[in-house]
């Protein structure tokens, strides 16, 4: 990388300079320098805990970094918080999207700087006309009259970049924008970002998923620990050179070959009804994985919660091992040999504030505990069996599981419920927002388990996830189970068909 | 809670490097956060002991600590309620109304039938206050605000507003008798103390308490009846408050009427300056206790320096804003 002073060179639209970070006990940045060019679209990649949420977080203001310099267009830029970057033209969009969902869309678009005839007075009028012209240029499908809350993780994104295009927005940052968009929702976001190129904007993409980067970016940085690694144009990097250099080694993710047995029927689900789902009728044998996909909003995690017992189900039948249950709470279903992985594990997996070992514990004080008073050696012994089985990193199991990476939280999540040996064990997108030698490992673990007998319901928005792993593919839509697929039947093709609502006599013409 | 958890991520190597760079505002959290309470508390005591002699004298100590027994035993109530994310604001009024019953029973049917039915009572009114708070959310303070006017209510209606005299002497024992130099109601909140430490760090019960403050979601999804604990906490809490009310009755050899009446706020402030926090999660007993001894040396300090102790009042607000400020400054 070029060491000199960007200063005087005005090639880059935004050059953050030597940037170094420390946080109590990490050096989340080391002298990292990061160049965007005007009107392009550029990758921004790593392992979670690589250093590239801390770098955006600088670059929007969030956090002020410890050393290094930021040019804006070859300016230097003196220290800025968040609401000067926005005057700056540099944006952000988060993961979890920062809107008032009881406001319109209009609204939460212009919010602070919402049009007026004078101080007091709301120009409505043009408030909605305005709005409006900015979701026609992104060619959304909802209207800016529109409650925030009513829309979808999707559209709401869609709101989040009209916001930016209100504002004059040089440097667009996208978070792992696609990590909850079905298909068609993240080609019609990519149309939105080749557009915004065209106009000169440049955008930053970090995601997980490299087929993204092939398919849209134009150069890419990869960080690993902290530190600079490359950056390079896309059409001079391959697959297998990214993940290497973001792992530090060669990753080795050949599917393995499965020994699966048709055993016993572990679950059965018949004609199950509830909030957002109806008739859902299907069975998990032992050592089986059964892949479910659809649409956000297809019903899939509703689905999930039902059998767990955490939300209610109106009428069908269950039954786990030959014996029928109707859970009311999870902890029935727990009892009855269920274990959930849920869809967020920050917010339904982990309780943050509690350590690694804690965490491990929760869903096993039972066994943990005698006459209720808990035996810290065998927590501890737990706990320190499942950092060393699933290679949890963390530098203790006293340490608070708010502070861990995003793939260690989910083997946490794993370890949890995996200490508690379930029959069945429903997987909500296991390996969401985690990195590609994270996701290896917990795909591995899942073929371990299933060659021990658990019965495994994999949900994924991912298809690749999906085809690799499944060994039957059930596919939703609408709250409907529309289709069933065996491995040797499951393809891209026909399960995307049934996702867009074809039922299984349609795609038999 | 007591565990000490670190928040370093992992990143071994960098470790090094980075230490050296904490910056300050970092390193006074850190301090902060393991035993700033403490550090206080001994501030308060040097300071007070260098204004006057008397402070330090055994028989003033023993003094203090037997002043603050009953909030003691009101914070350990409202501990409990507040690691699990709530809050019970019925530990004063209602350790005023069983201080009534207590006289009155024990006076018409002798003292042991009467602290059967208190302790019913106190299950009654415990199971009430939680029942009725996990009927939705964030529901426990403006529930146990309208209990905390009806007991009020009742305590008047019981007593007639006039104090209850010539009642049991066990009663009195509780209040106000000695084992040996140390008064009864120490002893009594040094166990009530030590068991709910025990309860709160070593039993099942009480870690379920604390993920539920944590993370009520995760928790129910963890198999934990959320809804049940709460419940289960707030008998504890109301268990807990009649026990201070009967040490109450018993200290002053009389009930009355208005007895209890505001120290659910003097809890509240202990439980804050103790490092709990109001949304649920965590506390522990040995901050409480600072912080039940710093509010009681405050009393006590006044009264060593003839100030007029009505500026205890403004003193305690500011002390138990600047607690609230800490936790949100925390936060951030």
């Amino acid at each position: 990388m070029s060491n000199s002073s960007g200063g005087e060179n005005h090639l880059y639209r935004l050059e953050m300079h030597s940037i170094s970070k420390a946080f109590p006990g990490v050096q989340a940045l080391d002298n990292v320098t990061f160049q965007l060019q005007p009107g392009e679209i550029h990758a921004l990649l790593g392992e979670n805990g690589a250093g590239k949420s801390t770098l955006i977080k600088i670059m929007s203001g969030a956090y002020p970094s410890d050393s290094g310099q930021i040019f804006l267009d070859g300016k230097p830029l003196a220290a800025y918080g968040p609401h000067q970057a926005l005057q700056l033209g540099i944006v952000t969009i988060y993961q979890e999207t920062n809107l008032a969902f009881d406001l319109s869309v209009a609204e939460n678009i212009f919010m602070g700087r919402i049009p007026g005839t004078s101080r007091w007075r709301v120009n409505w009028k043009q408030l909605y006309s305005e709005a409006q012209a900015l979701l026609a240029q992104l060619d959304a499908g909802f209207n800016a009259h529109d409650k925030v809350g009513s829309l979808s993780p999707a559209q709401r994104q869609m709101v989040e970049i009209a916001k930016a295009l209100s504002t004059t927005a040089k440097v667009i940052v996208l978070d792992e924008p696609t990590a909850s968009l079905t298909g068609r929702e993240v080609t019609a976001l990519f149309e939105v970002m080749t557009r915004l190129k065209s106009r000169g904007v440049s955008l930053i993409l970090i995601t997980h998923r490299l087929s993204e980067v092939f398919r849209i970016c134009d150069r890419l940085t990869i960080l690993r620990d902290g530190k600079w690694v490359n950056t390079a144009p896309v059409n001079e990097m391959d697959e297998s050179r990214i993940v290497a250099q973001m792992v530090g080694r060669n990753l080795d993710d050949t599917p393995v070959n499965r020994r699966f047995q048709d055993g016993s029927v572990l679950l059965d689900v018949r004609g199950l009804c509830g909030h957002r789902f109806t008739d859902v009728s299907f069975e998990i044998h032992a050592g089986e994985i059964v892949g479910l996909f659809g649409l956000v909003g297809a019903g899939r995690t509703e689905v999930a919660r039902a059998i767990f017992g955490a939300e209610s189900i109106s009428a069908g039948t269950l039954s786990i091992n030959g014996k029928s249950l109707r859970p009311r709470s999870p902890q029935q279903a727990i009892d009855a040999g269920l274990a959930l992985v849920p869809e967020d594990r920050k917010f339904q997996g982990l309780v943050l504030e509690m350590s690694v070992r804690q965490n491990i514990a929760l869903p096993n004080l039972k066994r943990l505990s005698r006459l209720g008073i808990l035996n810290p050696r065998a927590e501890d012994k737990l706990a320190n069996d499942f950092k060393t089985m699933l290679d949890i990193r963390t530098p203790s199991i006293a340490t608070r599981a708010q502070s861990l990476s995003g793939g260690n939280q989910q083997k946490i999540v794993m370890s949890k419920w995996l200490a508690k040996r379930p029959r069945v064990l429903i997987l909500d997108e296991p390996t969401r927002g985690i990195d590609v030698a994270a996701k290896a490992e917990v795909h591995k673990l899942i073929h371990q388990l299933t060659d021990e007998g658990m019965g495994v319901l994999l949900i994924s928005s991912e298809l690749p996830e999906i085809l690799a792993m499944s060994d039957r593919v059930l596919v939703m839509h609408e709250g409907r189970l529309v289709g069933e697929l065996s491995r040797e039947e499951a393809s891209e093709e026909k399960i995307m068909s049934f996702t867009v609502g074809q039922t299984v006599a349609d795609a038999a013409v | 809670m007591t565990e000490r958890t670190d928040s370093s991520p992992a990143k071994p190597e960098a470790q090094r490097s980075a230490q050296q760079r904490v910056s300050f505002s970092q390193r006074f959290w850190k301090i902060w956060d393991r035993g700033g309470i403490f550090i206080i508390l001994g501030v308060f005591a040097i300071v007070l002991a260098l204004l006057t002699p008397r402070f330090l004298t055994p028989q003033n100590l023993i003094n203090l600590v037997r002043q603050v027994s009953v909030l003691t035993l009101m914070s350990m109530a409202l501990l409990t309620v507040v690691i699990t994310g709530n809050i019970d604001l019925t530990v004063g009024a209602f350790a005023g109304l069983i201080g009534a019953l207590i006289a009155g029973f024990s006076i018409a049917l002798g003292f042991f039938p009467a602290l059967m039915l208190v302790a019913l009572i106190a299950i009654f009114v415990g199971l009430t206050n939680g029942f009725l708070t996990t009927r939705g959310k964030n529901l426990s303070v403006i529930v146990t605000l309208a209990m905390m006017t009806i007991i009020q209510g009742v305590t008047l209606l019981y007593t007639e507003s006039r104090p209850i005299t010539g009642f049991s002497e066990a009663i009195v024992a509780l209040g106000s008798g000695y084992i040996g130099p140390i008064p009864v109601p120490v002893i009594i909140a040094v166990l009530v103390a030590l068991l709910i430490h025990f309860m709160l760090n070593h039993t099942r019960f009480g870690r379920e308490l604390f993920a539920i403050g944590g993370n009520p979601e995760a928790a129910r999804l963890s198999g934990i009846p959320v809804k049940l604990r709460i419940i289960h906490a707030f008998v504890i809490s109301a268990m807990l408050s009649a026990t201070a009310g009967i040490v109450l009755t018993g200290r002053v050899a009389s009930a009355q009427p208005n007895a209890g009446v505001g120290d659910e706020l003097d809890a509240v402030g202990a439980v804050l300056i103790g490092g709990a926090s109001l949304s649920g999660g965590k506390g522990t007993v040995l901050g409480t206790l600072a912080g039940v001894l710093i509010l009681g040396m405050i009393s006590n300090g006044l009264n060593l320096l003839r100030i007029n102790p009505f500026y205890q009042y403004v003193i305690k607000g500011l002390i138990i804003l600047f607690a609230i400020l800490m936790d949100q400054w925390e936060r951030d």
